[in-house]
């Protein structure tokens, strides 16, 4: 491998609070160097990915600090693969489908070598406990195709599978990649837009986006102005924005902490004809990602919290983030935001997410390891969060 | 019944911020009335003479630095603008005790009629807590002596202890049926946008008062009308009521499980012939939010 797809250093298992492990798990096995290694595996939407998170106990002691060494998670891999639509056009379930699966066997290979480069190749699968995998929410045929090969993996390496929430796994490697404990949530993509906060074991959705999600609106908007989908329609709307001058009047819908983005995608498509695309694109994010920060503000006002976390593709506009940063300011509080690595859909975050049902015994069997297209992040039960 | 109420609009240092929410401030600005009279508007048991308040609110929305100018400009003023003539469109058509008075507009500034009263909110998450306190009490002298014949033990005293879930959802349920009926539809109906007022209501009202232990009478007001509307729409409106299911499920999940449908058979009763068509497109919007296609 030419550059590391996981570059950072390990992440202290302290800082996220979460449950200490019960004491009688058993369900499985660590290693043979005591680590227990986790193959995540995503591909809901266009991204395939697969991410290797290793998670090495610490010592639990406590009784000097300088003797405690705390328990660490570190990525040690997080190849992806992103499939490219022609410009002018979205990408579909079928063509979608079958670029995971001829990239899915690569990616996996990839993934192993990155993380350990010393071991033979037929001794690195030995060194992986679990395997997790995308349950849902996304997009049927891709979800399939990369379910199919964690199913098959799981039998061959006689490894538990871990189905895990897309949107769960966003948030806890956000948690982890950051050290935010317990923020306030943005989950901001193209298929989703969701402000989450987590109340008693939950993800609990305060307010989301009553019609399409604002990856969506600002993806149709890139084909309608020509575009290209290269790398992304969304970071191709950035650039221009960039360059636009004149603040157009959009419709700016907020209902209590409810977004709605079908009204200004109509407007701006009609506006197409008479204004510039650097200024359309430049009003379209002002306007937006507004609607955005308004709501989660509130949120933060409802919860009385005072960190921000965004994850999701669209988190890694940095007009966002620097929005989100000014409101915060003013608050007083911090935003949490990440690069395109962690926010951009990946396999670390599944593997993640999975480690941690893992830890506290949701493995998931076989017969129950199909795939949803429909999945609230408020059905799953964080059972690792202190409650 | 008008009262005049004579008050300086500069702000000054007799201002005392009362919170800052996510979009104003809040002050307590006082009048220059006579400071002997209460705080709040009364009216006599004769019905004559509404005293003149001690205090006003001045609700001050503050631009926000992360808008793009104009629409930071335009927001502020519509809204400002927009919540002033719902609540006086309110006022004169009957729900003049269940929202604040307008005294002044003055964009961005809005000054309101004091209402002093615990926060909806945080009266119910306040309870929340003191009943989990309660049952790991409980459950502490369970293990301490298991035999120990169960005792009753003794409510806290405080103002609303022991509130009746299924009289507040009907509350709710009438306040806005009530506001739906006039056409109004909130925009933001969460319970920290609700009040609950125990001054001794005027008897020529309408409303029935249903009392609560110690006699303590209380009416729902209803605050923040920024994202209001005035509209005939169905859609709005079963999304007003969509909002407020989703609030109550995410910021009290103590609520007992029917509380929404006590809520909207009260609401039904209110809006007779309009309900069936609000509320079968209320599941509507409950089914978009589940079938959503969610990739990403």
């Amino acid at each position: 491998m030419s550059s590391s797809t996981a570059a950072d250093a390990p992440c202290n298992a302290d800082i996220i609070q979460n449950l200490p492990l019960p004491s009688n798990v058993d369900c499985y096995t660590p290693n043979k160097y005591g680590d227990t290694v986790v193959l995540g595996m995503e591909g809901s939407a266009n991204k395939v990915g697969v991410g290797i998170v290793r998670y090495r106990p610490g010592n639990a002691t406590t009784d000097t600090d300088a003797n405690h060494i705390p328990a660490t998670y570190h990525i040690l891999a997080n190849p992806r693969k992103t499939y490219i639509a022609p410009t002018g056009q979205g990408f579909l379930p079928k063509e979608t489908a079958w670029h995971h699966q001829q990239h899915i066997v690569p990616l996996v290979k990839a993934a192993l070598e990155e993380a350990f480069p010393d071991e033979a190749e037929h001794d690195r699968p030995r060194l992986v406990s679990a395997i997790a995998y995308t349950k849902g929410p996304g997009m049927g045929g891709p979800l399939l195709s990369v379910a199919v090969c964690a199913r098959t993996l799981s039998l061959l390496w006689n490894v538990p599978l871990l189905g895990v929430n897309h949107c769960v796994g966003h948030i806890e490697m956000g948690r982890m990649a950051t050290g935010a404990s317990n923020p306030v949530v943005l989950y901001v993509s193209g298929g989703n837009t969701q402000v989450i906060a987590y109340s008693d074991q939950r993800y609990r959705i305060f307010g989301e986006t009553i019609d399409i999600a604002i990856g969506n609106c600002l993806d149709r908007f890139a084909r309608v102005i020509g575009l290209s989908n290269d790398p992304s329609p969304g970071y191709n709307i950035e650039q221009l924005a960039k360059q636009g001058t004149t603040y157009i009047p959009l419709p700016y819908v907020v209902k209590g902490m409810d977004v709605s983005f079908s009204g200004i995608l109509t407007q701006v498509e009609q506006l197409a004809k008479t204004h510039t695309k650097e200024d359309l694109c430049f009003s379209l994010q002002e306007t937006l990602f507004a609607m955005l920060v308004e709501t989660t503000e509130r949120a933060m006002a409802h919860t009385g919290q005072d960190q921000v976390l965004i994850v999701g593709g669209v988190g890694c506009n940095k007009r966002l983030q620097e929005m989100m940063e000014q409101m915060v300011q003013d608050r007083g509080g911090t935003v949490c935001a990440m690069d395109h690595r962690y926010c951009i859909d990946n396999g670390a975050m599944i593997a993640q997410a999975g480690i941690f049902e893992l830890q506290f015994g949701q493995t998931t069997k076989l017969q129950d390891s199909w795939c949803t297209q429909r999945f609230r992040t408020d059905q799953v039960q964080a059972i690792w969060r202190a409650p | 019944m008008t009262v005049q109420i004579v008050f300086d609009p500069s702000p000054s240092s007799d201002w005392t911020l009362l919170s800052q929410g996510a979009e104003a401030r809040v002050w307590r600005v006082p009048t220059n009335n006579d400071t002997n009279r209460s705080t709040t508007m009364e009216v006599d048991d004769d019905g004559s003479a509404l005293k003149p308040p001690s205090f006003l609110v001045c609700k001050e929305r503050f631009a926000k630095a992360y808008r793009h100018p104009d629409l930071d400009t335009k927001l502020t003023k519509s809204r400002c603008r927009s919540e002033a003539r719902l609540l006086e469109k309110c006022v004169k058509m009957g729900l003049s005790h269940q929202v604040p008075a307008v005294v002044r507009v003055d964009p961005p500034k809005l000054f309101l009629e004091y209402l002093d009263g615990p926060n909806l909110k945080t009266f119910l998450q306040q309870r929340a807590k003191q009943q989990q306190q309660k049952r790991k009490r409980h459950r502490q002298e369970e293990e301490e002596e298991p035999h120990h014949q169960q005792t009753e033990i003794m409510e806290e005293k405080d103002s609303f202890s022991s509130i009746d879930f299924d009289d507040l959802a009907k509350r709710m349920g009438q306040l806005i049926g009530k506001l739906h009926n006039i056409d109004i539809i909130h925009g933001d109906l969460t319970t920290s946008n609700m009040m609950m007022m125990t001054t001794r209501v005027p008897t020529n009202d309408n409303e029935e008062i249903i009392e609560i232990d110690d006699n303590q009478p209380y009416r729902l007001i209803l605050l923040d009308f920024g994202l209001g509307k005035s509209t005939t729409s169905v859609e709005e409106h079963a999304v007003d009521l969509y909002v407020l299911e989703r609030a109550l499920q995410s910021t009290h999940p103590e609520l007992p499980t029917d509380f929404m449908e006590s809520l909207l058979q009260e609401y039904a009763t209110i809006r007779e012939a309009k309900a069936r068509e609000v509320l079968q497109r209320l599941e509507e919007v409950r089914k978009r939010g589940r079938k959503r296609e969610c990739f990403g």
